[in-house]
């Protein structure tokens, strides 16, 4: 991650070496509030089952144990790594690198006659690159701007399913969602707008807070071998959502390139 | 300055409504159907209940379930009762509708199996000799299935009486049948009863033979006998 966000903002950099004028180089951490909405229907269902499985055993003289939900996905941490240009002291353009991770999982077991192995695990990463711009509305040294850009989104879910049900258990049960190991990879392109509230401390540091709100649909995720993510069992490829708000707080390194002057000539 | 920043503004704005938008345009996802049956594997006639109480669905609730039995049977509701009275495999599948008209299937294939015949069978002339069962070297016995039942037909009747002197299987078909031993010992007869799906059952009762020597030696160490 941090080698793919160091080469492409080599690549900015290098890209506007021969611009003079002001560059920023920002970087940003926070929350991130991520739909992921299939990968929740799947908790969603297994939570149903373990529930199911729980009250089954909680009175079932010859098994004990109980397995906790798996938690919702989407809530994790967002970083970033931004250049931007600024054009005029209210425009900039520039780009991006962002990483979203969040995972949910759980494990454990029903003892009855043998031991039946729970464990599920899904866990994802996002890293996105995006080309776009900032505008500055409001500069009365707290600046209020907008930010908005195009972008790439590659997902990825690692997702592990062991669900042994125990023999003792009376019914059968079907439609219940694959076993099994696997890396699921895809991409779509979505976009991202926001606004941000930005502080000068220093000439050349400028500290403040960003809410980004991304719109982004990856249709499907496959492995290695082109095997479409399959949560629910029906033979379809899921795809997954990445909408959703990031909050993040920046700080930004401004470097004067211009012969001239510094940012605040800009500003 | 102010126009160029007017424009500027209204492309931020357009992007923060694309955005939107795209969130406001996506599909929504499927329910997941998942049903629990009591029974997967029972010889008929059986009740079978099933639960779909364990389909879940992100677009609010299941508003809908129906049945097929594949049997030719339907039913609706999220748990339902269901009687198989014919043999046969058939493919339970159940289709969830949720608020937002999407839809989820999930099925299991029952096994609704014949059941097997009983074989059973009596045979005479037949001693009680000091409170064993007997029966006489060199006397005609018959043997009789016709105990044997099933939920329909039986429609053949096998008994196997072992290996004659020469090594040959000495078998015989049909309800009724006669036999005679020449040698004396213990004899395993063999019925196997099979009915009109094709399904088979044997039973076996052991024969006490009792009498003397037989008029040949026995040279091959099994029992020579005649059957009819």
């Amino acid at each position: 991650m941090k080698g793919l966000a160091s080469v492409l903002l080599g690549i900015i950099l290098m890209g506007v070496a021969g611009i003079a004028g002001p560059l920023e180089l920002g970087f940003g951490a926070g929350p991130s509030f991520t739909s992921l909405d299939s990968f929740n229907e799947s908790i969603g269902a297994f939570n149903t089952l373990l529930e199911h499985l729980n009250e089954t055993f909680d009175v079932h003289p010859d098994v004990t144990g109980t397995v906790a939900p798996m938690p919702s996905m989407g809530t994790g941490l967002y970083l970033s790594a931004a250049e931007q240009y600024w054009l005029t002291d209210w425009f900039a353009l520039g780009a991006h690198v962002e990483y979203m991770g969040s995972s949910s999982a759980t494990t454990g077991v029903y003892q009855g006659s043998e031991t039946s192995q729970i464990d599920l695990s899904y866990r994802s990463h996002v890293v996105g690159v995006v080309l776009g711009g900032d505008v500055t509305f409001v500069d009365l040294g707290l600046s209020l701007g907008a930010t908005g850009g195009v972008g790439y989104f590659y997902t990825i879910l690692d997702r592990n399913v062991i669900l042994q049900i125990p023999a003792e258990y009376p019914d059968v049960i079907a439609g219940l969602p694959p076993e099994g190991e696997g890396r699921f990879t895809g991409g779509a392109f979505g976009l991202e707008a926001g606004i941000s509230l930005t502080y000068p401390i220093l000439d050349w540091l400028t500290i403040g807070t960003q809410v980004i709100y991304r719109s982004a649909q990856v249709g499907s995720l496959e492995t290695s071998q082109g095997i479409g993510l399959d949560l629910n069992g029906d033979g379809q490829s899921e795809s997954v959502s990445l909408n959703g708000l990031a909050v993040q707080f920046t700080f930004s390194i401004n470097i004067d390139l211009s012969p001239g002057g510094g940012k605040e000539s800009l500003q | 300055m102010k126009r160029r920043k007017l424009v500027y503004l209204l492309a931020t704005v357009c992007l923060v409504a694309g955005s939107i938008s795209g969130c406001m345009q996506l599909q929504p996802t499927n329910p997941q159907a998942m049903f629990t049956a009591s029974e997967d594997q029972l010889v008929i006639p059986f009740t079978a209940s099933f639960d779909a109480t364990l389909s879940t669905s992100p677009n609010g609730e299941v508003t809908s379930y129906v049945w097929n039995f594949g049997d030719g049977g339907s039913d609706t509701g999220p748990v339902v009762d269901h009687i198989y009275a014919q043999d046969g495999d058939y493919d339970v599948v159940l289709t969830i509708f949720d608020a937002e008209g999407r839809t989820s299937t999930a099925s299991m294939r029952i096994q609704a199996m014949n059941p097997l015949p009983i074989a059973d069978f009596t045979y005479s002339p037949k001693s009680n000799l000091e409170e064993e069962i007997v029966i006489s070297a060199s006397e005609w016995v018959t043997f009789d299935a016709s105990a044997s039942t099933d939920d329909e037909d039986v429609v053949s009747y096998h008994w196997y009486f072992g290996r004659e002197s020469d090594g040959d299987i000495m078998e015989a078909d049909g309800p009724v049948v006669t036999c005679r031993f020449l040698y004396a010992g213990s004899h395993s007869i063999v019925l196997t009863v099979t009915d009109n799906d094709g399904d088979s059952t044997s039973c076996t009762q052991q024969v006490t033979v009792i009498g003397g020597p037989p008029c040949y030696p026995d040279t091959t160490g099994d029992y020579p006998w005649t059957c009819q």
